[in-house]
């Protein structure tokens, strides 16, 4: 994934986040401060500044001469993004998210939403758009403790940890109509600690559900399903079978169609205790 | 036939994790996910060039304390097979079907009849992010996207 980085680069910032060396290398140091600021609310209590290394992973930005567009490198190659700081910050913070989920050997990353209730974790696996935010957030005014609404942070023992950053919420307008929103603005609070597992759900919305009629699948099948969300499969697929058995063993695993979030969460949690008495 | 036949796994390329009775295999080769059931996932790890079909299948009865006719293990190395997870050359082709083995050997008395799950592993580390991508068909399979690329991120 290497590529050239500028020696004597006027500002760079290298840090570690579970265990993943990164580098920040920018031509603007005024805009590389402005930058770490943001990240804090990343990687919080996850991230320590380090010397850099050449086994970093290298994130760079530079500002053209026009000065109303950017050029940024990821794995190597490099972009134009025609579009001001703001979106710059929100598209570097993807990236470094991704370069730390796609790389840590210390946990995996599943692209889902996350909560724990009564002490216990549910999972949410699911693709962009389907739904999910609006799920984590009324099962969140329902009691439950946000944990994220992006990625489950999963261990080798089954526990499940916070990765709570700002929710997403999405306009009418796709991607860049989103509002960062902090759980708290909606009625929901942010959970701190990690979590046994304690069931993954797959749950698709649909238009036309207005039944819940869940359907437990088996760990095999369940681990199949996960595959898809799992960031490292490409990079590190080994390594996510691995520790994807071992993050699911014996938690029960369900799939179900839904309708509006909002009638549906109250069930989700309903099932979720019930669950705790299933092997 | 079935006395001849000696099928053999595909092993190189392929990543294997046991997950509560049940087999993952991943082929690098192809970035194909595949989940085996107990029964295919015996029938597969016993395919090693040197036992038969029929061995294959006592071995199988003696595990399981059941019956297993002989088109069940045909049956599993044909959806093998198809997911290109043993060797094609010597394959016998049978054609069998879930309900001729259900009526020959009746359903009580039988093993679980095997099963062989796949689906398409993403290909990169963006494929699971929002609106973010490789190519444009990325964007364009997002709801909600920019349907254009524009390096790792959906763009108007």
């Amino acid at each position: 994934m290497g590529f050239m980085v500028k020696e004597n680069s006027p500002a760079h910032y290298s840090f570690s986040s579970f265990g993943v060396g990164v580098c920040l290398d920018f031509d603007d140091a005024g805009l590389l401060d402005r930058f770490k600021e943001s990240l804090q609310l990343i990687f919080k209590g996850n991230l320590s500044e380090k010397a850099r290394s050449p086994n970093d992973q290298v994130i760079s930005a530079r500002r053209r001469d026009d000065l109303d567009s950017f050029l940024y490198t990821f794995r190597g190659e490099e972009f134009e993004l025609d579009a001001g700081e703001i979106r710059l910050f929100k598209l570097l913070r993807t990236l470094v998210r991704v370069t730390v989920a796609a790389n840590t050997e210390e946990k995996l990353f599943i692209h889902a939403g996350a909560v724990s209730w009564k002490g216990r974790g549910l999972i949410l696996p699911a693709h962009s758009n389907s739904g999910k935010t609006s799920l984590v957030i009324e099962l969140c005014k329902l009691g439950a403790l946000y944990l994220s609404d992006e990625y489950a942070v999963l261990d080798s023992n089954g526990m499940l940890f916070p990765f709570p950053k700002h929710l997403s919420v999405r306009g009418e307008g796709g991607r860049f109509d989103q509002q960062d929103v902090d759980i708290s603005e909606l009625g929901g609070l942010a959970g701190k600690d990690a979590v046994p597992m304690q069931m993954v759900l797959f749950s698709e919305f649909s238009q036309t559900r207005f039944e819940w009629i869940p359907k437990r699948i088996s760990s095999g099948e369940g681990l199949l399903r996960l595959i898809p969300h799992m960031i490292a499969m490409p990079v590190n697929p080994a390594f996510c079978l691995r520790m994807g058995s071992a993050a699911v063993r014996e938690v029960p695993i369900f799939e179900a169609e839904r309708g509006d979030a909002k009638d549906f969460a109250p069930k989700i949690l309903e099932l979720l205790e019930k669950s705790a008495f299933l092997g | 036939m079935e006395k001849t036949f000696k099928p053999l796994a595909k092993k190189e390329n392929i990543v294997i994790q046991e997950a509560e009775g049940e087999v993952l295999v991943y082929d690098l080769n192809t970035n194909q996910a595949h989940c085996l059931n107990s029964t295919a996932a015996f029938v597969w790890q016993a395919c090693d060039g040197s036992n038969s079909v029929g061995a294959i299948s006592s071995a199988l009865a003696e595990k399981s304390g059941k019956q297993v006719p002989q088109e069940v293990v045909l049956m599993a190395i044909e959806q093998l097979r198809e997911k290109d997870l043993v060797e094609a050359a010597a394959l016998a082709t049978h054609g069998t079907s879930r309900r001729e083995v259900l009526k020959r050997a009746g359903l009580a008395a039988m093993i679980a009849l095997p099963i062989v799950a796949s689906l398409a592993a993403p290909t990169s580390v963006m494929a699971s992010t929002s609106c973010t991508c490789s190519t444009d068909a990325d964007c364009q399979a997002q709801a909600g996207c920019e349907q254009t690329c524009s390096g790792a991120l959906c763009v108007a």
